[in-house]
């Protein structure tokens, strides 16, 4: 039966980052998009395509090239899609294609850009065409080859590929190894293989010395901007030297060697080409260098050949047509006007197999283009896609299972209902947002400086972690962390010690684990301990922090062994180790102040819920999305990793397995909220029994004023004496975030408790209800002039809806005002101490001031400029009232000591 | 001879014992000390009150914040700047060469004051020697000495291409022009001195001959700026504060006293090398400060009943005691209680120094190879 209808029934999108192979390599962001769709007989198709939104380069900074993204995905579902024939097909994915360009337009208005979201559209279009292809089960070259108008039947034979390193470079041709033999930087040894740009930049000289015609004695190579000035003048030197040694036509004309933004640097290049040409004495060759950078059509390649009237390679990239159709179409009409050329079809950097099955498949379509270069860089190896079987669309489908970790947002239509914990909602935190840049573990350093400001406060910063709170009046209160003033440097002494903790604890009647410390090595008697109190144990280090070597459950001598190993190759493997009973509870954070506690979380190990429908992987990415919206949880995603494979595998299924409404599948076997556990309040529903239990156990400790207690019990809400239970640890300095932001149910005021405990007990003078909008005068210490902080600064404070002003005051010292939302405020003032990328800020002082009278966040005047212009105005203000009154004026010490 | 970083909590230690006060002793020199009939209770890590507070610790052992407050609070610190082992090596050397001016003053910039100070460098091959010493990671340094309230270092060990192991990349130090004049180390106890010597090479490279009690001809100006010093970092109840003067017995402006270390805990052993009577002493203020009470009924000989917990071998641990206490000829028995626990219990008489350490020492690295997790000494009726 022939197809006449697709209706998309789900569009999904999703950003993720690749994971960097190399610490020098920039860690780049893809879009995916994934269809699924039915045709008018029910059959169910998808596809998927994938772009590399890359700023100026892609016109995607013309604006939130997500948020544009997410309107596209959203305005798919539901579209129908005319099958009935491929032609069709291709003019019902043209004509949405140009709606959805016209809204690109539309978005970036304010724009320099005039080819906004390229990159994003590319995936999007991909997708389409590989939905329809699957659909109508043809390739993908078909339908492109259908949209180009090509006199040649789709599916022609592949041009030449040229990869990376990663498949192999190895070659017997004389040529490759010389372009490719080890790299001279400077007169230095870095191999070629060490910089995947440069590797490709030869690789493209590789493939024009093979397909240019060279009869005119002039070769011309586009690189796209592939290089940065080191590799550029190494790639010069390299190509002079082709040259010199005759492998190379006698002109040579490099174009875009340099990213556009260095463009007014090409003449260095041109300086190293000429100086390297005069060295080797051969006034017969020339190497020019030229930059041209508008790539976004046709016409721009057209227009330089026609200009430069020679024999050229012109690098085509798909992500800056924003659509495989229209680059085919291009390469068609670039490749029909000037058959000398040698067009290259090539990914940008971070593509991944997903473009890369495209690629193929525009390639194919493309019988003007000579090559096509794929495994541009470090994503050519991130299996994105993964092949599908049939012989449909690109042949790739998208890899839910490779990117599970690495997803940073994900947008699908229509919108699934959000996780819950047995029944529990997921709790909806404001502040996130604001959060965010302070980084992973931002708000760790930072809750309690909010709430001291809040409280009307001044603060004084000295990294993430270290703040002092003051008055005015009264001595300061300092903190490191949660390291707090409440508590003795006793209590932390013995708290971080958990066998001495333990006996403590037994000694104060509280309930714990049986066991005791071994020392370092003392396997054996561990053993002999264990078959005295029996299976399972748990084993630990003896002063461990974040459960690092901890193993639980331990069941048999085997299970024991591996834990020995695992504990002693552990970042704390010296230390005594502890054996204890192990209790089958679950496990709670009991956060205690002073006499009273005030949160609790239960903490279970990464799970998700089914709903009947969704596969594993779509419920974990779908949770992970939740958990971005934490701003404790949102950089400790739910990981698939061995340990979630480990967990499916017992439970026989797959990230492909859909599981039953309500059914909970576990993809973790420990808690730690840092590999994807979650966290639920249960403050509200504790047993008194317990309460009582915490309060006892840090009376235990000496001078212990804030803690977390870490319970096992088998249900919270009974009484202790009808559990099994125990305290297997005390946290002295626990973190804020985790009981302050669970994932389910509400989050408690720790941070405020906090504060308002420190306040209370060294008497200082604070407001009595947080505020809720302040105004901050930041002073800001360190290297933060000429580093962009003050555009920095402005732009994070717009962005954070804050107004006020930034100015400089000295070399070292920068000062700013900013108003706004207390949350939004203190956050932004907390990001000072990172500062942008250039910056090394090594303090600041915050201090609350009368709301100014200011509209927008903007850049003052230097305090030295405007002393300076002061001054200036003052002399001539001087000069005019002098005038004025005739008074006269010495010219010169001499005149004025002879007055 | 004890390690010093035991001195300060076994000398609080004896003193309690001596004083007739329970102490029950946890790992890390954790110490409570109790006295039943008056319900008097404190607790001691290292010797250091526990009304020193956490945060107050940790900014004492991070010496660019401690840097900073005291300059802050109108104190001079001697110039200096940090930097990292991994990331700014050649900025230190430029630093030390071209700013500060040799000699120059190397320490971690985290971590127990006054410990692995490396001073008297005098041009760039000695200061090269230093860092080649800073390589070395702080377990492996000979004296090693880590307080248990301490962060944890958790990064990862930097190795060297011939595999050596070495210091973190991020591992700070500060460089600090080295001031000439006479190197004082004040005893700080609720702001009030209460010793202050005259350490002609600093804390541990003056002979204790050389070492010189000068408490009664020290200027009070300069025990107001040591007291101000103290008071710089808020939570610090007891420190030892450093300055370097032209003359400890003429007045001095702050600016003439520069801090070069500020430790939150006292180091009593620089006291007891120059007399061991004073250290003593020193120890029984700082018990008396804790307890917010004064000391009465002092003994030279005490009789205690004591428990002895997580012995990982008890059998080998009754022998080991009671070779340790017939060496230090303390009379008294000890039994098993509860073999599975490594319990023991016991009664003895003798002096409460040699008890004190034999139960410091029983916590710290053993008696006789031989380790337990606590011990609860309690005066017999």
């Amino acid at each position: 039966m022939i197809q006449t209808t697709l209706r998309i029934t789900e569009s999904r999108a999703l950003s993720y980052r690749i994971p960097e192979t190399r610490s020098s390599q920039p860690k780049f962001v893809n879009y995916a998009v994934a269809l699924t769709a039915e045709a008018s007989d029910g059959t169910i198709s998808e596809g998927s395509g994938e772009g590399q939104p890359r700023g100026w380069m892609t016109g995607d900074n013309a604006g939130n090239s997500w948020g544009f993204l997410s309107e596209v995905i959203r305005r798919l579902e539901s579209v129908e899609l005319d099958i009935s024939s491929t032609a069709r097909a291709v003019t019902s994915v043209q004509t949405q294609m140009a709606e959805f360009f016209t809204l690109a337009e539309q978005r970036s208005p304010d724009s320099v850009n005039r080819h906004p979201f390229r990159g994003s559209l590319l995936a999007v279009e991909t997708a389409l065409l590989d939905l329809t292809a699957r659909a109508l089960s043809v390739p993908l070259t078909a339908l492109i080859t259908e949209g180009a108008g090509a006199d040649t039947a789709g599916d022609s034979d592949l041009p030449q590929e040229i990869a990376g390193p990663a498949a192999g470079a190895e070659s017997s041709d004389e040529f490759q190894r010389a372009a490719r033999r080890p790299f001279d930087w400077e007169q230095d040894t870095v191999p070629v293989a060490q910089h995947d740009d440069l590797l490709q930049a030869l690789l493209i000289l590789e493939t024009a010395v093979r397909r240019a015609d060279h009869s005119q004695g002039v070769l011309g190579l586009d690189l796209g901007g592939l290089l940065d000035m080191r590799a550029g003048k190494a790639f010069v030197r390299r190509v002079v030297a082709l040259a010199v040694q005759g492998d190379l036509p006698k002109r040579v004309i490099l174009e875009r060697v340099l990213p556009r933004h260095h463009r007014g640097r090409t003449q260095l290049l041109q300086d190293e080409a000429d100086a390297a040409l005069r060295a080797s004495g051969r006034r017969d060759i020339t190497v020019e260098l030229h930059h041209q950078w508008r790539y976004w059509d046709h016409q721009t390649p057209s227009r330089q050949l026609q200009v430069s009237g020679r024999p050229s390679v012109q690098v085509i990239r798909p992500t800056q047509y924003g659509s495989l159709l229209r680059t085919a179409e291009a390469v068609e009409r670039i490749s029909s006007e000037h058959p000398e050329a040698v067009l290259l079809l090539a990914d940008f950097p971070g593509a991944t197999s997903l473009s890369r099955a495209a690629l193929r498949s525009l390639a194919r379509a493309c019988p003007g283009a000579r090559a096509h270069i794929t495994d541009a860089a470090d994503g050519g190896e991130y299996p994105v896609g993964a092949p599908h079987g049939a012989d449909s669309g690109h042949g790739v489908a998208l890899a839910y299972e490779a990117i599970v970790g690495d997803v940073r947002e994900m947008t699908t239509y229509p919108a699934p209902p959000q996780p819950t914990y047995e029944g529990r909602p997921v709790a909806v935190y404001h502040d996130v947002d604001h959060l965010h840049p302070l980084g992973p573990n931002g708000s760790k350093g930072h809750l309690l400086e909010r709430q001291a400001l809040a409280l009307g406060l001044s603060t004084t910063r000295y990294s993430k972690g270290a703040f002092r709170a003051g008055d005015g009046s009264r001595a300061p209160l300092i903190f490191k962390w949660s390291r707090n003033p409440l508590s003795s440097a006793a209590s932390l002494a013995l708290s971080t010690h958990k066998e001495g903790t333990r006996m403590q604890l037994q000694r104060a009647g509280v309930p714990v684990p049986q066991g005791r410390t071994f020392a370092n090595g003392d396997f054996a008697t561990a053993k002999q301990f264990v078959d005295r109190i029996g299976y399972p144990v748990v084993v630990k280090p003896a002063m461990g922090v974040r459960g690092i070597g901890v193993v639980a459950g331990i069941q048999n001598e085997q299970e024991l062994e591996a834990a020995f190993d695992i504990m002693a190759s552990s970042k704390l493997g010296k230390q005594d180790f502890i054996v204890e009973k192990h209790i089958n509870g679950r496990d709670y954070r009991i956060v205690v102040v002073g006499d009273e506690v005030i949160a609790a979380i239960q903490r279970e190990p990464a799970s998700v819920f089914g709903d009947g429908e969704s596969t594993i992987a779509e419920l974990l990415l779908n949770k992970n999305i939740a958990r971005k919206r934490n701003p404790h949880l949102w950089a400790r995603p739910a990981k698939y990793d061995a340990a979630a494979r480990h967990e499916l595998k017992k439970a026989g299924m797959t990230l492909s397995s859909v599981p039953a409404q309500g059914e909970r599948v576990l993809l973790a076997n420990t808690c730690s909220l840092s590999q994807g556990g979650d966290s639920i309040d249960v403050l509200d529903e504790l047993h008194p029994s317990i309460i009582e239990a915490c309060i006892r156990t840090v009376n235990a400790i000496p001078q212990l004023e804030y803690c977390g207690v870490d319970f096992l019990l088998e249900d919270h809400t009974k009484p202790l004496d009808q559990q099994d239970a125990g305290i297997c640890e005390l946290n002295a300095h626990a973190a804020i975030g985790n009981c302050e932001y669970p994932m389910f149910g509400s989050g408690k005021p720790v941070a405020e408790t906090v504060m308002r405990a420190c306040i209370d007990h060294y008497g200082l003078t604070a407001r009595s209800e947080p505020a809720e909008e302040v105004a901050l005068h930041l002073t800001i210490r360190g290297k933060v002039t000429g580093v962009g902080f003050r555009k920095w600064l402005q732009r994070r404070a717009r962005s954070s809806g804050l107004t006020g002003w930034v100015r400089n005051v000295d070399r070292k010292t920068v000062e700013a005002v900013l108003v706004g939302e207390t949350v939004a405020a203190t956050a932004v003032a907390a990001a000072t101490i990172l500062g942008p990328r250039a910056a090394v800020p090594t303090s600041y002082v915050a201090q609350h001031v009368e709301k100014p009278d200011v509209r927008d966040f903007v850049i003052r005047e230097d305090t030295a400029v405007r002393v300076k212009n002061l001054a200036k105005k003052v002399t001539v203000q001087a000069g005019r009232e002098a005038r004025r009154l005739k008074i006269y004026r010495p010219k010169n010490a001499q005149e004025a000591g002879a007055a | 001879m004890m390690d010093r970083a035991l001195r300060d909590g076994y000398e609080v230690h004896r003193s309690a014992l001596a004083h007739g006060y329970d102490v029950v002793l946890l790992p890390r020199q954790v110490m409570e000390v109790e006295h039943e009939p008056t319900g008097v209770k404190t607790a001691f890590s290292h010797g250091i009150p526990q009304q020193t507070t956490l945060a107050a610790v940790t900014y004492a052992q991070d010496v660019r914040m401690r840097r900073d407050m005291v300059m802050r609070a109108g104190y001079a610190v001697p110039t200096g700047a940090t930097f990292s082992m991994g990331g700014s090596l050649k900025a230190a050397f430029r630093y030390a060469e071209e700013k500060l001016g040799f000699p120059v003053v190397m320490k971690p910039a985290v971590g127990d004051n006054t410990i692995d100070v490396i001073s008297g460098i005098n041009n760039v091959e000695e200061l090269q020697r230093a860092v080649e010493f800073f390589y070395t990671p702080p377990t492996e340094r000979p004296g090693y000495t880590r307080a248990a309230y301490a962060l944890t270092e958790l990064r990862e060990p930097g190795i060297t291409e011939d595999g050596r192991v070495v210091v973190p990349p991020g591992y700070r130090f500060l460089l600090e022009k080295q001031v000439a004049g006479e190197y004082l180390r004040f005893l700080v106890l609720d702001g009030e001195i209460i010793n202050v010597l005259h350490c002609p090479d600093g804390p541990w490279r003056s002979s204790p001959e050389a070492i010189r009690d000068i408490t009664a001809e020290v200027h009070p100006s300069l025990n107001q700026i040591a007291a101000g010093v103290t008071a710089a970092i808020p939570g610090i109840s007891l420190a030892a504060i450093d300055l370097v003067v032209a003359d400890h017995t003429k007045p001095a402006e702050a600016a003439d006293a520069p801090v070069v270390e500020y430790s939150e805990r006292p180091w009593l052993q620089v006291q007891h090398a120059c007399d061991a009577a004073l250290a003593q002493q020193l120890a029984d203020r700082i018990l008396a400060f804790g307890l917010d009470s004064p000391l009465t009924d002092l003994r030279s000989t005490v009789r205690v009943e004591f428990q002895i917990y997580g012995s990982v071998h008890p059998q080998d641990l009754l022998v080991a005691l009671s070779e340790e206490f017939a060496e230090a000829e303390v009379s008294g028995r000890a039994e098993l209680e509860d073999q599975a626990m490594g319990t023991i219990t016991g009664e003895v008489t003798g002096d409460p120094a040699e008890i004190a350490r034999i139960m410091e020492e029983l916590l710290d690295t053993g008696i006789r190879g031989q380790r337990a997790m606590l011990v609860e000494t309690r005066h017999a009726p």
